[in-house]
């Protein structure tokens, strides 16, 4: 079982800010893309212990927020790039409540009856605003403009398309260096 | 030499070689020279001088080289491979060992010999040859961006046309292939001002390349600026924010970040912030730049100055003061540096943090960089340092020298900036206020 205190030394080890309140540990990271509903460059995180310490849990509650009314349009393009983001991730998920339209980053860490190290926690710590920074673009064009993240694979076939169409170039042909 | 001698002779090559590996992963390099050397002998001895495995071991030694800046000994080494390869006849593995001369000789400032090299390369492909297709579009994708870094983008633009040619005989299609080649293909074009043509190509080929299964590119950030930068000018923000974040995140976190590219990425998305209102924003943007342009460069570069001078003139309209003092007396302190010879600028900086001190009424620190100021004369006699001379003393209710700092700045603004000058228009009026008074 691990306690709030053992994983408030791992942090006070890897000099790491954070402050604790109502049995969690509140702390946060700057971010290079992402902005949070206030504009600002911050990735908040909440640790939390479940299941008699036996799960952590990592959160970035309230990272985005689905307007209740947004319409079927853009709850499909929100949840096609979720789910697409899902797809390509390791370790971090995106989930959304339904209910509320909230959407978080979240890491769930099963520790049992193991030891949690400082490396371990600070990889998913450290994870969470390297992903936020990543897939804040593709998210942001679903939330404000109902534009799903495409695959890979179906950029690669627009690719395709468009370099079979492009008219071969205006350009000179390359000079003969050889002579 | 029989199967089983040959293979115990690799696997004791082999473990040579992972030995020198393993000591420079740990920058034992010296250590790294001598396995390597040993397992290039040993090679040679046991597998034959022109065997893979003396090929394997002077690629290693080359990037032993390369790493230690022994540039004749790095291109010796690339072209014995070439010299191996070539007596073994396969027009791939020639080309391949060719492309590392010519981006060594490239590296090494030696341009008309690596043009030879990649000349060479492409000369012995056979467009038709099914097999010859990858490697040649490599090449003729690595030639192009060779031409477009020594500035001839005309010439480099038909080897890109020619590789996504090639793509489009290649099966399965070489999707990543074909997005670089559509992306310098892009980039030539821009270089060569042919916007409209180029900012299709870039619009295409950057949504692939930033994927996130693709490491961050420095070259996909760059270019990911110019269409932000493009956007920009458009008019069209909300695409020019996208582009900006895409270049920061390629710029940012690649394995070797380039903060000189950096900070001008944060500085253009610090102005468009600026175009949408969002001063905030802005701030943020440019206070990140200049920490990424003081990684990259000395406090007195004028790319760090640049980018806090954009903070000044975001603070000082804004009234926020204090905030621009902070700023502006660091970018005094730059300016003392011996090799800051720019009078002008140092005449600016002095005058622009001794009238925000004259706003914060700390009139004492206000009046000495004013006066720094005066001391670096302008083509336009420091008109503004005299005007801000007269501000000052009016705000320390000093009548008589308000009046006499204004009537010296007044016919100078008319004389060099012209008598509607928003300033000269401020002065009459204080001159009006202050004789009334």
């Amino acid at each position: 079982m691990t306690t709030l205190a053992e994983i408030a030394a791992l942090l006070d080890a890897a000099q790491l800010n954070y402050g604790r309140t109502d049995g969690r540990i509140r702390t946060g990271f700057g971010t290079d893309v992402y902005e949070d509903a206030d504009g600002d460059g911050c990735l908040h995180l909440v640790i939390g212990l479940q299941e008699d310490g036996e799960l952590l849990r990592i959160l970035a509650p309230m990272a985005y927020r689905l307007p209740p009314k947004a319409g079927a349009r853009r709850l499909a393009a929100v949840q096609r790039t979720l789910n697409q983001i899902n797809w390509e991730s390791r370790v971090v998920q995106y989930e959304m409540d339904t209910e509320d339209g909230e959407i978080r980053l979240a890491i769930d860490f099963p520790i049992e009856d193991g030891k949690l190290t400082e490396l371990q926690l600070t990889r998913m710590l450290r994870l969470m605003p390297n992903v936020a920074d990543q897939c804040h673009v593709g998210l942001r064009l679903a939330l404000d403009e109902s534009i799903a993240l495409p695959t890979e694979a179906a950029l690669r076939r627009e690719l395709e398309k468009f370099v079979k169409a492009l008219p071969e170039g205006d350009s000179n042909p390359p000079p003969n260096d050889a002579t | 030499m029989g199967e089983s001698d040959r293979t115990s002779h690799q696997a004791e090559f082999q473990e040579r070689l992972q030995t020198g590996d393993r000591h420079r992963e740990a920058n034992e390099m010296e250590h790294a020279r001598a396995e390597y050397l040993q397992a290039l002998a040993y090679a040679e001895t046991h597998l034959g001088e022109e065997s893979p495995e003396v090929d394997r071991a002077c690629l290693a030694l080359a990037s032993l080289h390369s790493a230690l800046d022994e540039p004749a000994e790095e291109l010796a080494a690339l072209e014995r491979r070439v010299q191996i390869r070539r007596r073994k006849g396969d027009v791939t593995e020639i080309v391949d060992a060719l492309q590392d001369v010519a981006q060594c000789l490239s590296d090494q400032a030696k341009p008309d010999e690596a043009r030879a090299a990649y000349v060479e390369a492409i000369a012995l492909c056979d467009e038709s040859a099914e097999g010859h297709r990858a490697i040649l579009r490599s090449t003729l994708l690595y030639f192009g961006n060779f031409l477009l870094r020594g500035d001839l983008p005309a010439e480099a633009l038909p080897r890109f046309e020619q590789g996504l040619r090639l793509c489009r005989q290649e099966q399965p299609f070489p999707a990543f292939g074909a997005a670089r080649l559509l992306l310098h293909r892009g980039e030539a074009l821009l270089a060569l001002r042919r916007e409209d043509e180029a900012v299709p190509l870039l619009e295409q080929a950057l949504p692939l390349l930033c994927h996130r299964s693709q490491r961050p590119s420095t070259a996909v950030g760059k270019l990911s600026y110019y269409l932000a930068n493009h956007y920009q000018r458009l008019g069209r923000f909300t695409e020019a924010d996208r582009a900006y974040a895409t270049a920061t995140l390629q710029t940012a976190t690649g394995e070797k970040p380039n903060f000189h590219n950096l900070a001008y990425i944060l500085q253009a998305w610090g102005a468009n912030d600026l175009k949408q209102q969002r001063t905030d924003r802005a701030v943020r943007h440019l206070r990140r730049g200049i920490k990424a342009a003081l990684r990259a460069h000395a406090p007195h570069d004028a790319d760090v100055l640049s980018i806090q001078q954009d903070l000044v003139n975001l603070y000082i309209p804004a009234k926020r003061y204090a905030e621009a003092e902070t700023v502006l007396t660091e970018m005094v302190a730059s300016c003392q540096h011996p090799d800051f010879s720019d009078g002008a600028a140092r005449e600016r900086f002095h005058n622009n943090l001794g009238f925000v001190q004259v706003h914060l009424e700390e009139f004492p620190k206000a009046e000495l960089n004013l006066r720094r100021a005066l001391a670096e004369p302008t083509k336009d006699e420091n008109c503004f340092v005299i005007k801000n001379l007269g501000l000052m003393y009016q705000k320390m209710g000093y009548i008589a020298e308000a009046i006499r700092e204004y009537e010296r700045a007044l016919p100078l603004f008319e004389k060099h900036h012209g008598a509607d000058h928003p300033v000269a228009a401020f002065i009459r009026e204080a001159l009006a206020e202050l004789r009334q008074a």
